[in-house]
């Protein structure tokens, strides 16, 4: 473990069935840091985080590590397993998907803390009024149903939750991707705050390149199963490494202008199940692809401070960025 | 630039709620006009009224011509209705018959609108799945074995077998993978181009607003704050609300608000959707 990170996740390998879902994802994460985790659908980044989680489905199998300090996680069992929830949480897209329609909201938020931790009851639902108002939520509504509350709400109720246990670290899964714009902003402004205000990090999924390069620190881009960027945010869009990233940023319309046409990419994200294991699962529809790029699968190296699995990184590096050619 | 779309007053209650009240405007032949606002701002119930899934209470709808404000009782009309205006939903995984390729679905269309023989059908379902982008894999399979951006693909091509003047695009490209996002805005485009034919985009993203529209319409709890050519609109709102949109969009730099402190209460009004 490398000094200074909070979590590790090495080789990490996730196979459900016959399909492969991750293909070996290398990730670290400092401590009150916000990491950003962009992919598009069936990247894997979703799976990455349920495994940090230890919310694999049924029957997945898996190889590699995630370290928390020097404990593996995937040993953990029993109470500590239990106590690892409460140190890394989980909040995700769909909170209505995730909490209990017939129980009352604050019986869901202090669910863990008396179960898991043997809170006595009138505590629990202290600390459950307390974080509630600190999500800007009216304690009233700990003794309402959760089809009285809106979707913003609802999410609200699921980041003050997932917080009522310290965690030092919250898995944060498309939390505001169901949500309209300004409910986002301010879903982003409750989470910005809490971070500073527990001295947490965050690993922030989405699918929005721009979501990510403006709220995180340091952004790291999916593809296929793999890791395939890893980059300061500020310079995510203006000195990218990756080819797939570039091509990610520059396919997006810009509110600022309309363009005559938008560079797209050609064909579909591949999921990690259908990537060629002896070549960049980007090459096909790399504009940047060489011979080389369909012979062999290149490796995640370091690069200018940041990390890029490309076979001609280095070769390509200052020609990426988001010009205004267009 | 005639138009093919005129909205008058138009007005839908749902018991107390007053979803739409006194929206207005009209869309040129080959102009794009997007509706943009949060859920619960009445834009959907607009797109509903001019397909005629839901009645208006009030105000009129008048689409090539012919008024559409009261539905129609004979099956010849409604399909004259549906030569005029069609919609893609966001959501292609519902909106699709389970059973139907895409193929079944287009030529269906076909069959029912121009009646025509079983040799022209096929070589215009040809066409318009090439139009969208579609391999020979993807129009003889059923719609689970697409993904999402395929699907909405066929939901286009579907919608565009009808040969209607008007095309509803209520949110169709949100839930697109941006790499795919931008080929199908690309397509939307090329068919304009190619047809002449006339966009309602109702979305949420003012990115995809601008790419695709001329005109926008900013809505709020049932009503038109702002309106104008897009590129006015998203440089200088002159609404609070369209302000707040704006200042919304993730940025470098960027610094999410909480909403309370954002918009000054005069502004929060009489507006449907609870302000915590």
């Amino acid at each position: 473990m490398a000094i200074g990170n909070l979590l590790e996740v090495k080789g990490l390998q996730i196979s459900i069935g016959d399909a492969n879902v991750l293909r070996g994802v290398d990730l670290a994460i400092r401590p009150r840091e916000v990491l950003g985790l962009v992919g598009e659908s069936g990247s894997g980044k979703s799976m990455t985080a349920r495994a940090i989680a230890r919310l694999l489905p049924r029957g997945a199998r898996s190889e590699g590590t995630i370290t928390l300090g020097d404990a593996d996680v995937g040993t953990f069992e029993g109470s500590a397993l239990r106590r690892y929830r409460g140190q890394v949480a989980m909040v995700f897209q769909d909170p209505r998907a995730h909490i209990n329609p017939v129980r009352r909201v604050g019986d869901f938020m202090t669910e863990a803390l008396r179960t898991n931790q043997g809170v006595q009851k009138a505590e629990a639902y202290d600390r459950a009024a307390d974080m509630l108002s600190q999500v800007g939520l009216d304690t009233r509504n700990l003794s309402r149903y959760p089809h009285e509350l809106s979707g913003g709400m609802l999410q609200r109720v699921m980041i003050a939750s997932a917080l009522l246990t310290r965690p030092r670290l919250l898995l944060a899964d498309e939390p505001s991707t169901a949500l309209d714009v300004t409910t986002q902003a301010e879903v982003m402004a409750i989470l910005a705050e809490l971070r500073n205000d527990f001295d947490m990090a965050l690993l922030f999924i989405t699918h929005d390149l721009e979501l990510a390069a403006a709220v995180c620190d340091r952004t790291a881009v999916m593809y296929a199963g793999q890791v395939v960027e890893v980059r300061d945010s500020e310079l995510l869009h203006t000195d990218p490494l990756h080819p797939y990233t570039a091509a990610l940023a520059a396919a997006r319309p810009d509110i600022g202008r309309t363009q005559p046409r938008l560079r797209a990419i050609p064909g579909r994200p591949l999921s990690g199940s259908e990537a060629p294991a002896d070549a960049c699962a980007f090459a096909p529809r790399c504009v940047h692809a060489a011979s080389a790029c369909g012979q062999m699968m290149p490796e995640l190296v370091e690069l200018d401070g940041g990390r890029s699995r490309c076979l001609r990184a280095a070769e390509l590096r200052g020609t990426l960025g988001v010009t205004a050619d267009a | 630039m005639p138009d093919v779309l005129q909205v008058q007053n138009l007005r839908k209650e749902f018991g107390d709620l007053i979803a739409v009240d006194d929206v207005s405007f009209a869309i040129g032949e080959g102009e794009s006009l997007a509706i943009v606002g949060e859920s619960g701002s009445g834009k959907t119930t607009i797109a509903k009224m001019i397909v005629g899934l839901e009645r208006p209470t009030g105000g009129r709808i008048v689409a090539c011509g012919h008024d559409r404000s009261a539905p129609v009782r004979s099956a010849k009309k409604r399909r004259e209705r549906g030569r005029e205006v069609q919609i893609v939903f966001q959501d292609p995984y519902t909106s699709l018959d389970p059973r139907h390729s895409a193929e079944a679905a287009i030529e269906e269309v076909l069959r029912v609108h121009h009646g025509w023989d079983k040799g022209r059908r096929r070589a215009r379902v040809a066409e318009l799945a090439d139009l969208v982008g579609l391999d020979e894999r993807q129009r003889a399979v059923p719609p689970r074995a697409l993904s999402g951006g395929q699907r909405q693909r066929v939901a286009i091509a579907r919608a565009l077998a009808a040969e209607p003047r008007i095309l509803i695009l209520d949110e169709s490209v949100a839930a697109l993978d941006v790499s795919i996002q931008a080929q199908v805005l690309n397509l939307l485009a090329d068919i304009r181009d190619a047809t002449g034919i006339s966009y309602l985009l109702i979305s949420h993203d003012l990115a995809v607003v601008r790419q695709l529209a001329e005109r926008v319409i900013v809505m709020r709890g049932g009503a038109v704050v702002e309106q104008g050519p897009t590129g006015d609109v998203l440089d200088h709102p002159q609404h609070p609300y369209t302000r707040l949109l704006r200042e919304s969009v993730p940025r470098p730099g960027w610094k999410p608000q909480r909403r309370v402190s954002a918009l000054p209460v005069s502004d929060r009004g009489a507006c449907p959707v609870p302000v915590w």
